[in-house]
């Protein structure tokens, strides 16, 4: 009997009460399943803290549904439709794609081609398992072929074109370099030989295929599965094309340099769509049928092209210089499964984290998704960090990540999900990974099952939980201490913007506030300038230049590039996100530093150990002391704690004028005594030099401030992602629940702000 | 990362643990180093420590 397997995702991950919400299952070793809907009241098991919570919720529901296995198509290609069979030639032809293959060699790859792997019918130009180029043509019993005799170099650009003769089977198979000193891995310098010319007389004539036409794969089908695309390739294809004539070699060098055919029959032009705001999902096809090829796990664009010559370093400035697309056989962006069973919260239900409990025999799941309000009901509301959550959503870490150890400063500890996924293999990758062929994964979605937005779930680098499960510790603790909120997203604020946040008195950061967009930056500034409060109570905010696609935006697209704690590094001219047009990596590098926006910036990271918060002297002053009722004047703040022990760590923020926090702030505590496996982050190191650690470096630490801005607004910050989960530490009543408590008592009511009348200086203080 | 250690916690919310390495190969799941169980995190972390120390005199 086949083990029981449970997997799903919600599609919205986040829902306003009233909105359905599809719920799609894969099972695997039974048929039927029993759900029902629990709020997620509190998502980490440590005996420290009030435990894994979960309340049933009533619905109308069916107690049990039928589940099947659904399948997944991994990889990232572009399809054309070839339902008229123009793609399929009957007489000669020629194909050709400049590439840049960044895998050649292992297992077979598709560039181009109408190839069916069942039928063994069409045709295909491919690389082969030896890493070769290679054009096959198949009838249905055989197949032939011609094959380059020099091999493809990784990353390194060449046209590759082949051009068929019907009446006398001769295939001429081109290899022409076209590499310069910008565009590839290697240079000139080195003496390979990228050309080939092979001409051989195929002994097989192409026999159309039924299906479509694809770019980076060719297709398949199963009995069990259905039709699936393999075959996949790896490496950026730029221009392409097919002619419907044997083109000659000097037809092909005229190609490599740069023309259009202008007989072609069809001719993708991977330069045509771009404006100032990015390019989506589709490949124009400039010739006669407009044969537009769209692309599947969304291949990636706006990347340097065969002919970029360095100079400029974005398609905003050159498009025709960027017309590289990247392809990679573990792209996934959308599973695309059926919908198993639908949810509509009904509107009496409160706004919270909700989730489907799935289960069968001995497994459990739980899918995820938080509720919204369909109206605003609460005075706070809590932005939840969708962006963030998607960021490291399936993040592989542990598994692959020979820095992770070091950073953590322990050995990972995995649980048997993590198993389970890292066998699998189906379910994509995290901003955190690379692809097999070594770039990093810009693109994250929710269609698909996320282990780490499970609640109970412990990231396996860290060892406790990690965004959505420990913000539910915040959560927990907003209703022990009696506190309404509503909860919005970062989807919300970045798609509303200050509509999303205005309705409300005070606006919580969550624990860890990492990717933001414009529009979210924006609608936050006009937030805290019309008179809202903020609460950022987080470490690393507002940090990476993050957005969705346009066409879905269950999909945030981010490039890691030049500083910053960065799992990778974009390629050179690759840095401007093909979502928006704007130059992604750091915000502090677009000339917004978090710290003009909240006070604080990230400053370091480290997993070992939390400390506490000590007071400065700033709590004393009257336009804050007021946070500080209930607290001694030597208390040490969050010496406990649910994150490694204490309410400032994991990673931190830091106050500094000199990168735009506000004069008008007030240092109110900072935590000391960080171990030297807490050092001072990348973006501040301009010379390497010893004694960056927490024990020497001064700017390693975390800073709790207070700031009032216009219209009676404010930010109350304390910038640690441990800070929320010190909250639910001796049962919820602690001196971190009591500075929480006093400022959201303020925040909330309208009017003054406690202690803003004073507005001098010598005199305030005691 | 090929046999880089890691530790297996064998229940969720639970102190119950074994070590493991990992393949260095996606897809390959880790192996079980050895069949010990452990009950406090810090006795793992200090296998996985007199497990490094070993594989360095060895080397």
């Amino acid at each position: 009997m086949t083990d029981i397997r449970l997997f799903g995702y919600s599609d919205p991950l986040a829902a306003k009460l009233t909105q359905t919400v599809d719920f799609k299952i894969s099972a695997e070793g039974t048929t039927e399943a029993s759900v029902e809907i629990v709020r997620l009241v509190h998502g980490d098991y440590n005996p420290k803290g009030p435990g894994f919570i979960e309340e049933p919720v009533g619905t109308d529901l069916p107690k049990s549904i039928a589940v099947k296995r659904q399948y997944t198509q991994n990889g990232s290609f572009a399809r054309v439709g070839n339902e008229r069979g123009l793609l399929s030639p009957k007489g000669s032809f020629s194909v050709f794609a400049f590439i840049w293959p960044s895998l050649p060699g292992k297992v077979r790859q598709t560039i181009m081609g109408s190839w069916n792997v069942n039928e063994s019918k069409g045709y295909a130009l491919g690389i082969n398992p030896q890493g070769k180029l290679e054009f096959w043509v198949g009838d249905g019993k055989n197949v032939d072929q011609v094959t380059a005799d020099v091999p493809l170099i990784s990353k390194v650009w060449v046209l590759a074109g082949v051009s068929y003769e019907l009446a006398t089977g001769e295939a001429r198979l081109m290899q022409i370099n076209v590499q310069n000193a910008w565009n590839s891995h290697i240079g000139p310098v080195t003496p390979y030989d990228h050309n080939c010319h092979i001409v051989e007389t195929l002994r097989v004539k192409p026999v159309a295929s039924s299906g479509d036409f694809y770019l980076a794969g060719a297709q398949e089908h199963n009995s069990e599965r259905g039709c699936f695309v393999s075959l996949l390739y790896n490496g950026k294809i730029d221009r392409s094309g097919i002619v419907e004539r044997a083109l000659s070699a000097a037809d092909m060098a005229t190609i490599a340099q740069g023309s259009v055919p202008f007989e072609a029959l069809a001719y993708w032009d991977t330069t045509v769509g771009y404006t100032n705001y990015g390019i989506g999902n589709v490949i124009c096809d400039t010739g006669p049928h407009k044969l537009n090829a769209i692309g599947v796990n969304r291949p990636v664009r706006a990347l340097t092209g065969w002919n970029w010559t360095g100079r400029d370093d974005s398609f905003r400035l050159n498009p025709d210089q960027y017309g590289g697309v990247a392809f990679h056989d573990d792209a996934m962006t959308d599973c695309k499964w059926e919908t198993s069973i639908s949810w509509i919260p009904s509107e009496q239900l409160r706004s919270g984290v909700y989730a489907l409990k799935v289960t069968a025999g001995d497994q459990v799941d739980r899918i995820p998704v938080i509720i919204r309000p369909n109206k605003p009901r609460a005075r706070i509301a809590v932005q939840m960090s969708t962006f963030t959550y998607l960021a490291y959503a399936n993040e592989h870490l542990s598994f692959e990540a020979q820095i992770a150890q070091a950073i953590v400063a322990h050995t990972p500890v995995i649980s048997a999900n993590d198993i389970e996924y890292e066998k699998l293999q189906e379910f994509g990758l995290s901003t955190y990974d690379h692809h097999t062929d070594g770039a990093g994964v810009c693109y994250s979605s929710w269609k698909r099952p996320i282990i780490n937005i499970r609640p109970g779930y412990r990231m396996a680098g860290m060892t406790f939980p990690w965004a959505l499960p420990a913000d539910l510790s915040l959560l927990w603790w907003l209703e022990h201490a009696g506190f309404d909120y509503d909860l919005i997203t970062d989807h919300d604020v970045h798609q509303e913007g200050l509509d999303a946040l205005s309705p409300y008195k005070a606006i919580i950061n969550v624990t860890h506030p990492e990717y933001y967009s414009e529009t979210m930056l924006d609608a936050t500034e006009s937030y805290l300038t019309s008179g809202g409060r903020i609460l950022y109570i987080g470490g690393n905010g507002y940090y990476w230049v993050t957005s969705t696609c346009q066409d879905d935006p269950s999909c945030i697209e981010v490039r890691k590039l030049d500083a910053g704690s960065r799992a990778w590094q974009a390629e050179a001219g690759e840095g401007y996100l093909a979502s928006t047009g704007e130059r992604s990596g750091l915000w502090r590098s677009r000339g917004r530093a978090p710290q003009k926006l909240v006070g604080l910036g990230f400053t370091a990271e480290g997993m070992d150990r939390s400390e506490a918060f000590e007071r400065m002297p700033d709590s004393f002053h009257k336009r804050a002391a007021w946070i500080f009722e209930g607290i001694g004047e030597e208390e040490l703040i969050g010496d406990f704690g649910l994150a490694q022990g204490g309410a400032a760590g994991i990673e931190l923020d830091r106050y500094d004028l000199a990168l735009g926090t506000p004069p008008n702030t007030l240092l109110l505590a900072s935590s000391c005594g960080h171990t030297d496996n807490y050092p001072l982050v990348s973006e501040e190191i301009t010379y390497a030099f010893p004694g960056r650690g927490g024990s020497q470096d001064p700017q390693v630490r975390g800073d709790m401030i207070y700031f009032n801005t216009p219209n009676d607004g404010a930010v109350f910050a304390a910038g640690s992602i441990a800070w929320s989960q010190a909250l639910p530490y001796h049962g919820g009543e602690n001196n971190v629940g009591t500075i929480m408590r006093n400022v959201l008592n303020a925040f909330k009511k309208d009017g003054k702000l406690p202690g803003s009348g004073y507005t001098g200086e010598e005199k305030l203080w005691r | 990362m090929a046999d880089k250690y890691v530790i297996m916690r064998l229940k969720d919310g639970e102190e119950y643990y074994r070590i493991m390495a990992v393949s260095g190969v996606r897809g390959l799941p880790p192996r079980v180093v050895d069949d010990r169980e452990y009950y406090d995190l810090n006795d793992a972390y200090h296998a996985v420590f007199i497990l490094r120390i070993n594989d360095l005199m060895e080397s």
